[in-house]
């Protein structure tokens, strides 16, 4: 897949096309989960059925868990985060890190 | 009449998933019931219920084995883990909520989160948690787990799989559970690989769901 012209930005604005191959759709599922919304969840997932097939919109609901999971054990353990992440906030369009930790 | 399987589609809208992902979710749920390090199965099963109805605005159970730190420290990991602070953690500890203790908690609140995510995202009803197995705690200690740069004690430097190493059978279950929904840590330094999405899409998704849980990881 190429992904040259995916665009980062889309991942702190929601009005943003991400330029990636069933980008959108996943941004939106994503949200629907977060915002718990049943209705929008069982529309999202399947607008993302229809362009990601079956394996993919599941594949999506799993990654999503997964790091449901890995931000609580982060956050709640207090890891440091990485320098690095700081430098890549604006490359993404969120909100500066203002080291919390 | 026949047993529906654990995690096996139940509703018409459900979403299949592998046979070995599904296999790792129903260990997970026989885990969650058995003793811990530092909890017992039915405070496991607790801490659970007691995540998931915060999450998900449900009435707790009547009847609970925690006390009031540990119902606190469950409620903000779960719904609000982004806004723990050192300080608050301390103030658990404070409380009487011992550094291994808030380590298990994290961990079962963290892992139950995922597997009602995804399950709720894969058009599922929640599963319901097992009966607790009756047990003590085993009180594993770990020699060496130290609180270094993060709040909690680790076996060595601070990170993703670092981070609930002071209680073993946790840290295990964080990475089977990381390997069956998302990539094995083996699978992290593959770029090429495609489990139903490729690489780019499914860090697309872990970027936006970090984002809305302001995690900065």
């Amino acid at each position: 897949m190429n992904n040259a012209n995916l665009n980062l930005k889309a991942v702190g604005d929601s009005q943003l096309d991400p330029n990636l191959p069933t980008g959108s759709q996943l941004l939106a599922f994503a949200d629907a989960i977060y915002e718990g919304n049943a209705d929008a969840i069982a529309r999202t997932r399947q607008e993302l059925q229809d362009v990601a097939g079956v394996d993919g919109a599941a594949r999506a609901a799993l990654v999503i868990g997964n790091f449901e999971m890995m931000n609580r054990i982060l956050d709640a353990t207090g890891v440091p985060v990485p320098v690095s992440m700081g430098a890549i906030t604006t490359e993404l369009g969120i909100p500066a890190f203002t080291g919390r930790h | 009449m026949t047993d529906v399987q654990p995690f096996a589609p139940s509703t018409p809208q459900s979403l299949p998933i592998p046979e070995r992902t599904r296999a790792v979710l129903t260990q997970q749920w026989e885990q969650l019931a058995e003793p811990g390090a530092w909890w017992t199965g039915q405070q496991r099963i607790d801490i659970a219920h007691v995540g998931r109805a915060a999450r998900r605005d449900l009435p707790e159970p009547e009847a609970s084995s925690l006390n009031d730190v540990d119902r606190r420290a469950a409620v903000l990991v779960a719904t609000d883990a982004g806004s723990i602070t050192k300080a608050m953690v301390e103030g658990f500890v404070a409380d009487g909520l011992s550094p291994l203790h808030y380590v298990e908690l994290v961990g079962v609140i963290s892992r139950t989160t995922a597997i009602d995510t995804a399950t709720v995202g894969l058009g599922n009803r929640l599963e319901p948690y097992p009966d607790a197995i009756p047990g003590e705690a085993h009180n594993t200690v770990v020699p060496g787990a130290k609180r270094r740069s993060a709040w909690v004690p680790m076996v060595g430097g601070a990170g993703a799989t670092s981070a609930l190493s002071a209680v073993p059978a946790e840290d295990l279950a964080q990475e089977q559970l990381h390997g069956a929904l998302y990539l094995s840590y083996a699978e992290m330094g593959s770029y090429g690989i495609n489990k139903g999405l490729d690489r780019t899409q499914m860090e697309l998704l872990a970027a936006r769901t970090s984002l809305l849980n302001d995690c900065y990881f």
